[in-house]
């Protein structure tokens, strides 16, 4: 189970409508990409309480995030080099390193971390059933995109992502274990991963296909209903409210 | 089609709309600098569902994201790095995965054939990614190739080589 897994719980979280949920996500990934370094932190503190409230393990979660975090130090170091402003700190050939560019690099690789992280409750807090369901509410009104498959393209995929994530992981050991890592030539690494991850998944894509013909199923199904509440129009206006907090701060 | 044809596209297209998606997690460390996997299954997509259902699953991928699920590159989401200076590379996957599935529909089946489609998918790609780099960021056009092109060329051509090797070592598996 990876933190991206949905897991059975009592939160607010749970319980929120999944359409209010998804606006309430895009509100969030939008209004963090603008945040300064002090809403940031205030709202970071919050979303490792909604984590904690989610059921998810942080220490755990930061684990298996490792390969996202060398991605978050290349964006780190990228954003580093390109900003010039502030006091030089110190130069590696051309390349000059400031206290404005550290500063830019840190709240980019944060701000990034904290999108992800805000997607992170999302998934674990949401069936894929509801995210498609959502998903075709949404799709509805949009003409020439059939909503219903879409909807179910959707529900899958985000079936399949931890799968995904999980098997990369075990074929990532796996190849450390037998000395794949000492392979030089780049072609052979990524082919190697590759094949070996897109055989299992293609083997799990025919099984779904399967038992999803074996059930009988069909696109032309019951609308899904929903039942907002209060408690989703309280969470709604809390969080558009942080987001513009976070956008003009 | 038959349905259970149709069934069994319908799932691979979202297994592949995963694996874009997990292709931002997925890096392998050559030299000091990872490759991510991300435009690779782009370009596979293409290869191995063909234009039409390639550019389904780029099109349902790019819907996740802009919900604000953390699918883009960097484990980012939501529209506003669609509408961000690298909004045109995202953009850019349709034509991309579209061009590379018809082209390699259209003709023979060889090596060969899969890397020119590819590509021509890359270079569609770079054409609508390089110039919204230049226009959201202001930047010149010299300075919006060295940052939005350049230096992604040697790690897209070991990709491009590698997605051969793989789309054939996938494609009959595929046929069931």
């Amino acid at each position: 189970m990876t933190p991206f897994t949905y897991r059975k719980g009592e939160s607010h979280y749970h319980r929120l409508d999944p359409r209010y949920k998804l606006i309430m996500l895009a509100l969030v990934s939008v209004s963090v990409l603008q945040a300064a370094f002090i809403p940031l932190l205030v709202f970071s503190a919050a979303l490792a309480q909604a984590m904690v409230r989610v059921g998810i393990h942080i220490p755990t979660a930061l684990k298996h995030l490792k390969f996202f975090f060398l991605l978050l130090l290349l964006i780190f170091l990228a954003r580093t080099v390109s900003e010039q402003s502030g006091d030089t700190l110190f130069k590696i050939y051309k390349l000059q390193v400031t206290t404005g560019g550290i500063r830019l690099g840190v709240l980019t690789a944060w701000r990034f971390l904290v999108v992800m992280l805000a997607g992170m409750i999302f998934s674990r807090s949401t069936r894929p059933s509801q995210v498609k369901s959502a998903a075709q509410w949404f799709l509805k009104p949009v003409p020439f995109i059939p909503e219903k498959r879409a909807a179910v393209m959707i529900g899958l995929a985000i079936r399949f992502l931890p799968l995904i994530l999980q098997q990369a992981e075990e074929l990532s050991l796996a190849r450390k274990a037998r000395g794949g890592d000492l392979r030089k030539n780049p072609v052979k690494r990524i082919t190697e991963l590759a094949v070996g991850l897109m055989k299992k998944s293609f083997r799990t894509a025919d099984q779904t296909a399967l038992a999803m013909a074996a059930r009988g199923f069909s696109e032309d199904r019951t609308d899904p209903s929903f039942h907002p509440s209060r408690l989703d129009a309280a969470y709604l206006v809390l969080t558009g409210t942080t987001a513009i907090l976070l956008f003009v701060c | 089609m038959n349905f259970m044809n149709q069934l069994r596209m319908m799932t691979y297209a979202s297994l592949f709309v995963a694996l874009i998606a997990a292709g931002a997690f997925i890096s392998i460390p050559v030299g000091p600098v990872p490759i991510v996997l991300q435009n690779m299954f782009v370009l596979l997509a293409g290869l191995l569902l063909g234009p039409r259902w390639g550019l389904a699953s780029v099109f349902i991928y790019l819907l996740l994201g802009t919900f604000g699920l953390p699918v883009f590159a960097g484990g980012t989401g939501g529209i506003g790095r669609i509408l961000g200076p690298t909004g045109g590379y995202l953009i850019g996957y349709l034509p991309c995965v579209y061009a590379t599935g018809l082209i390699a529909r259209k003709n023979k089946r060889s090596r060969l054939v899969d890397i020119s489609a590819m590509i021509t998918g890359s270079v569609i790609l770079y054409a609508a990614g390089v110039p919204w780099l230049k226009f959201a960021t202001g930047m010149g056009w010299e300075k919006a190739f060295m940052a939005g092109m350049y230096p992604f060329l040697p790690g897209n051509a070991v990709k491009i080589v590698a997605a051969a090797f793989i789309a054939g070592k996938l494609r009959p598996l595929m046929k069931g």
